[in-house]
């Protein structure tokens, strides 16, 4: 055991010690994966040799934006799951100042997959693709019902004008791309009806969704929630980058109309086909600015890695995917 | 090797094109440092270290590409501005926002498919062609 693995257990087992009671952890092993959090599974055992399953996150050393966020996603954590929004039960969480120095979250571990490409391949995960779209249809509603009252205190932003919002830090990157620009030109002269501003996920995709054999078990990574339109986490969830290769065109798996008949469905309300298209076109210049943003984390120095290094050479995918999608809409206008 | 046998085989190596350098090229070189990551390693790791092997693997790719086909795409990129009376990409996003070319809007995505096919050819070749995948 190293001295991080030693630093993190004694204070784990501090913070476990009201909710769970005197215990001892086994296991305990830093996942791979997340940009922003640090995330280690463990086991707690009680002096009975009772086990407990948990996964602890935190806020990444030296991220100063990201401060707090642990403990206003465990907060937010709480209220879906109150809404019967599927989501790990939070176990304890804290937030600075703390002895650990980063706030940090402690929920239970749910067994399940969330690599996009093994759900949308792998034969056991047959009976989950079945259902997954109907079960991503009735937690966004659950997610896009919660009242807003019920969030006071949860600290979200509110997003009036995504796509301003999006063209602001595009403009800010200082890096243009023609190709953007007229997709911005677009969306802007193209805007659908906007639907009542509600709490949205704000990532909800393949990758940050935990399945189970029977579907949909838990939406996790809520770091970006805030209140926006709903329509934007569906069309998020159509992006060409979160379909994985699959051929269906939301989340590689099922139709638009599968989407948008489940999204009725539970919450009542239909979302028409060219509105989720405009968001489709959104989230695709939102992924390539992202890719951009990434790229660019690796050209300034901020990271080594070799696979941001590569996202930054994405940026061409989305450009064509927003080329594609713009076609016929520009050539009808002609 | 005997004198007489040179005689009865094709001496010549292949043409090191127009460079300064001695072969083999960056390309091939990094060509061969992408086989030995691909093929070599491949059966010696786990599978952590295979799924970063293949970003890596996937990096050289874009390198090599990128040397194959810069003085060309340079050149397109440079008659891309130029058709459009252009001096740079900053002033050609300028004038999209701004609406100047909205009544020319077929044709600069022509254009633009063009460029970005160039680009994507490079960065992942594989993307354009998988038809089923196509977006909205």
């Amino acid at each position: 055991m190293g001295n991080t693995d030693h630093f993190l257990t004694s204070h784990l087992i501090e913070a476990l010690y009201e909710p769970i009671g005197e215990i001892t952890i086994t296991d305990l092993v830093r996942l791979t994966g997340g940009a922003n959090r640090e995330t280690w599974s463990f086991d707690a055992v009680d002096a009975n040799g009772n086990t407990t399953e948990l996964i602890l996150q935190l806020d990444r050393d030296g991220l100063d934006r990201l401060v707090g966020t642990c403990a206003r996603e465990a907060r937010l954590l709480k209220k879906a799951a109150e809404w019967n929004v599927p989501v790990a039960t939070v176990v304890t969480s804290s937030e600075i100042p703390n002895p650990l120095g980063r706030s940090f979250t402690v929920t239970h571990r749910i067994r399940g997959e969330t690599i996009a490409r093994k759900i949308l391949r792998d034969n056991e995960w047959g009976n989950a693709r079945s259902v997954f779209l109907s079960d991503c249809a009735s937690a966004l509603a659950a997610i896009h019902a919660i009242p807003k009252e019920e969030l006071e205190g949860a600290e979200l932003i509110e997003t009036t004008d995504s796509l301003l919002s999006l063209t602001g830090i595009y403009d800010a990157l200082c890096d243009p791309h023609p190709t953007f620009d007229l997709a911005i030109r677009w969306l802007e002269a193209n805007r659908p009806e906007p639907l009542e501003s509600c709490l949205i996920h704000g990532d909800f995709r393949l990758g940050n969704l935990l399945i189970g054999e029977d579907g949909l078990r838990a939406v996790l990574d809520w770091e970006i929630a805030h209140f926006g339109d709903p329509a934007e986490d569906l069309g998020w969830m159509c992006v060409r980058a979160w379909r994985f290769g699959g051929k269906g065109k939301v989340a590689g798996m099922g139709t638009y109309e599968d989407l948008l008949d489940g999204y009725e469905e539970t919450s009542g309300t239909r979302i028409p086909l060219e509105t989720l298209l405009w968001w489709e076109i959104f989230g695709t210049l939102r992924w390539g600015v992202i890719c951009l943003q990434m790229g660019g984390d690796f050209r300034a120095g901020r990271t080594s890695s070799i696979e941001i290094a590569t996202i930054g050479r994405r940026v061409a995918e989305n450009e064509y995917d927003l080329l594609s999608a713009l076609k016929e809409r520009i050539h009808e206008h002609a | 090797m005997s004198m007489h046998e040179h005689e009865e085989m094709d001496m010549a190596l292949p043409p090191r094109g127009d460079t300064p350098y001695d072969a083999p090229s960056a390309h091939q070189l990094i060509e061969a440092v992408k086989l030995f990551i691909s093929e070599e390693l491949d059966g010696e790791i786990s599978q952590t270290q295979k799924w970063k092997l293949r970003i890596a693997s996937n990096a050289l790719g874009i390198a090599s590409r990128e040397i194959q086909n810069i003085a060309e795409d340079r050149k397109a990129f440079k008659d891309f501005l130029g058709d459009l009376n252009m001096d740079s990409e900053k002033e050609l996003s300028d004038a999209l926002r701004n609406g100047e070319f909205d009544s020319k809007l077929e044709d600069i995505h022509t254009k633009l498919t063009q460029l970005v096919h160039r680009k994507l050819v490079v960065a992942n070749p594989s993307y354009s062609i998988s038809e089923n995948d196509s977006p909205a």
